[in-house]
């Protein structure tokens, strides 16, 4: 018997929250429903589920709080749910933990494509890191982490050094949203005023080098005032 | 000199140089009432001599000079120009009658000069203090502001009366505030000002709006005079003055007086202009309560109606319906619910601008990025349109609030594909100029009627004749491109193409922009549909 991924749902409104776990449902999940951060917390420690789908705007706790707490003492994917104009707390989530975010309303595939990225990712932390080959395939892009190269259509591509530390590093989370300050930290090591100037001419240059319209990236989707997101097709 | 000479001469007011200088005049008269008699002039052209002399020393070097002078110029007189010369002996008999009389004269010119003289200082004074109430009123009636309002009267206090002085205004606890202070340039101290005797006073005009202090029976020990400033509620204010120089005189006391009365006319004169523009805001944010509120339940009870409508007649007909219509209902539901979110949306955004709520948190952001995700959040509304991309090769960073700046665009390109017909282009356009950036969005559908050019960014502005999706705006689409460009310290405007079309264009600063080389310079980028 399949193990069906277990997700919980955390959202106070019914009709968002049917929404979800139809959706789910439908595509092979399992869901579990709080409408409460109590509620959702209990349930956590209580049937660990792969996966929290969390509405920031919850009527007991704040969502971060339970960002917070959850990662305490676990590290499963958390995925943030909020409103257009609330950049700030996305970037909050993410930087206190989360791993990624839905903005409503949002659609079905958006959803479906946030849990995938997230689940796995989670596995990949899960799994014995042994795999040495590792590669990374993205359309036409093929990133190898191995021998350090970046191949568009079988191409090699030439970066700096910098700019294959940027690609490796959204590559190492494919899917998945980083923050500015995320980036920052892992490849600047710090976040000073200046910095983000440095990142955005990085990225600039390397969406030149591997996209064919900077203005319509297939590869590198800017998510503005959060961070950036390498795509999978 | 001994020590009660030196206090005579001081308590008379003579200064150092008068006596020499009475000495001069006195010396002076001598010498050409001498060359009148070498001359052979009459005696009594001598005498007038001296009594010139005598009026000269009294205008010069006041009262007791021109009184000592007198006596100088009978004796000078006597010694100089009675027989027998050289002595304070007369053997006329006559000169016991001119002796006299001359001193009497003299006594009586020097006196009525010196009276003279007086009057005329204190004319000066009085005529310099009510120049200065006539200007302090004009400047008073010109200053803006509280504080303004009383440094002004403050300093013009200081200016005449040469003295420190201190303001308290009456807060509405009915406290007294931090006191304004002025001292004019003379840089002395003026912590005395603010003891604690010094407080106690003001406070005790305050609660019982009389005068108190130096110069009164209530604390008399004070450094200052402190008189209240009342105005036809009660008392605002507590003004004082420094009498470490000595008491107010009469006259000060007054000039006082007409400047604290003009000081409060101005000051109430303020408040009134406070609660004038408080109740107009009021007015203001009242009006757009009552056109968001007409707005919501218009412009939403439309696209409601449709859902509603789609979604009964799918529930209840939904076996007779095929699967095309199904699908079209489904789909009109899909719009209104779009159409909804951007209202809702926008609704949210001007709502916040108008309560001051916006805060514009500039970073640094690549152009190129905030299009790409713009074209990404427009992509499923432009499908009938051509979007065409004009940016320089080059990556241009602006310090903008991302998400707005985004808004704009969104708000700009939704306009053209709302009142242009399906197949129309629409291109933006964005370069470099100097110290701003420019961004054009532009279409070549119908423009915009020259007579509405000037009024598009208006609150709930809309044109009646539409285009192929016959819902209405609510109007707020621009007006919040608008508030978000200005709060960027930018520039909008709208006009019409030559030809036909129309053109959305906005600048925003650059106050240090870094550019990077890439390959080429500027090219085209096409959306290849």
């Amino acid at each position: 018997m399949e193990n069906k991924p277990l997700i919980l749902v955390v959202e106070d409104e019914k009709p968002i929250r049917n929404f979800i776990c139809v959706t789910l449902v439908s595509r092979g999940f399992r869901t579990l429903e709080a409408t409460t951060g109590f509620n959702a917390l209990s349930l956590s420690m209580s049937h660990k589920p792969d996966i929290i789908i969390l509405d920031l705007g919850l009527p007991d706790i704040d969502g971060l709080e339970i960002i917070k707490r959850v990662r305490e003492w676990s590290k499963m994917p958390i995925v943030v749910v909020s409103a257009r104009g609330q950049e700030k707390d996305k970037v909050t989530a993410l930087d206190l933990g989360a791993d990624d975010y839905l903005t409503k309303p949002f659609g079905v595939e958006e959803l479906i494509a946030r849990v995938r990225v997230a689940l796995r990712h989670s596995l990949i932390l899960n799994a014995a890191k042994s795999d040495s080959n590792y590669q990374l395939v993205a359309g036409e892009l093929l990133i190898d982490f191995e021998k350090r190269k970046v191949m568009l259509s079988g191409k090699e591509i030439h970066l700096t050094p910098t700019e294959y530390k940027l690609i490796a590093l959204l590559a190492g989370h494919a899917g998945k949203v980083l923050t500015h300050n995320f980036i920052l930290k892992e490849i600047w090591g710090h976040i000073q005023g200046d910095e983000i100037q440095a990142l955005r001419v990085n990225m600039a240059n390397l969406r030149r080098k591997i996209e064919n319209n900077p203005t319509r990236p297939r590869y590198i989707k800017t998510e503005v005032g959060v961070g950036y997101r390498l795509v999978e097709e | 000199m001994g020590v009660q000479q030196k206090l005579f001469l001081f308590r008379s007011g003579i200064t150092w140089w008068k006596l020499p200088a009475a000495v001069g005049i006195m010396a002076g008269s001598t010498l050409v009432a001498l060359f009148f008699r070498h001359v052979g002039l009459l005696e009594a052209n001598i005498i007038m001599v001296f009594i010139l002399g005598v009026l000269l020393s009294s205008l010069s070097t006041g009262r007791l000079l021109g009184i000592a002078s007198s006596v100088a110029g009978v004796l000078l007189f006597n010694f100089f120009f009675t027989e027998p010369r050289f002595t304070l002996v007369a053997h006329d008999d006559q000169y016991l009658i001119t002796f006299p009389i001359m001193l009497i004269v003299a006594i009586i010119t020097s006196e009525l000069t010196s009276r003279i003289k007086q009057q005329a200082e204190q004319s000066e004074a009085r005529e310099k203090r009510t120049n200065v109430a006539y200007q302090t009123s004009r400047a008073l009636l010109k200053t803006r502001g509280t504080s303004n309002v009383i440094n002004t009267g403050m300093e013009n206090i200081t200016k005449i009366l040469n003295r420190n002085a201190i303001f308290y205004l009456v807060e509405s606890d009915k406290k007294l505030s931090i006191p304004f202070i002025s001292s004019g340039n003379r840089n002395n101290d003026t912590t005395y000002l603010t003891e604690g005797n010094e407080k106690a006073a003001a406070a005790w005009v305050l609660s019982n709006q009389r005068k108190a202090g130096a110069g009164t029976e209530i604390f008399l020990k004070a450094h200052v005079t402190y008189l209240p400033v009342n105005s036809k509620d009660g008392i605002i204010g507590v003004i004082g003055v420094s009498c470490k120089e000595g008491l107010l005189e009469q006259e000060e006391h007054s000039f006082l007086e007409a400047i604290a009365a003009q000081i409060s006319l101005a000051l109430d004169r303020e408040r009134l202009a406070e609660e004038q523009e408080r109740s107009m805001m009021e007015m203001e944010r009242e009006k757009l309560r009552s056109n968001l509120l007409r707005a919501i339940s218009h412009d939403i009870r439309t696209p409601l109606a449709g859902i509603a409508g789609s979604a009964g007649t799918l529930l209840g007909e939904g076996n007779l319906i095929s699967k095309e219509v199904k699908k079209e209902l489904i789909k009109g539901i899909y719009d209104d619910a779009e159409w909804l979110n951007r209202l809702v949306e926008n609704l949210l955004s001007i709502t916040k601008i108008e309560s001051g709520e916006v805060q514009v948190e500039k970073n640094w952001e690549a152009v190129e990025e905030i299009v790409s995700e713009t074209l990404q959040r427009v992509q499923k509304r432009t499908e009938n349109h051509s979007i065409k991309i004009k940016i320089p090769d080059h990556l241009i960073l602006v310090p903008m609030d991302g998400n707005m700046i985004e808004q704009v665009l969104v708000n700009l390109i939704d306009n053209a594909v709302k009142y242009t017909p399906e197949g129309s282009s629409i291109e933006l356009n964005i370069f470099k100029e100097k110290d701003h950036v420019v961004f054009k969005v532009m279409d070549n559908g119908p423009g915009i009627p020259e007579k509405d050019i000037k009024k598009v960014f208006d609150k709930f502005f809309t044109i009646k004749s539409v285009g192929v999706d016959s819902r209405r705006g609510v109007g707020l689409g621009l007006t919040i491109c608008k508030s978000i460009i200005e709060a960027h310290g930018g520039v909008i405007e709208a006009s019409n193409r030559p030809g036909c079309g129309t053109i959305f264009s906005f600048t925003l600063p650059l106050s240090d922009e870094k550019n990077t080389e890439s390959e080429n310079n500027t090219g085209e980028i096409d959306n290849g549909e």
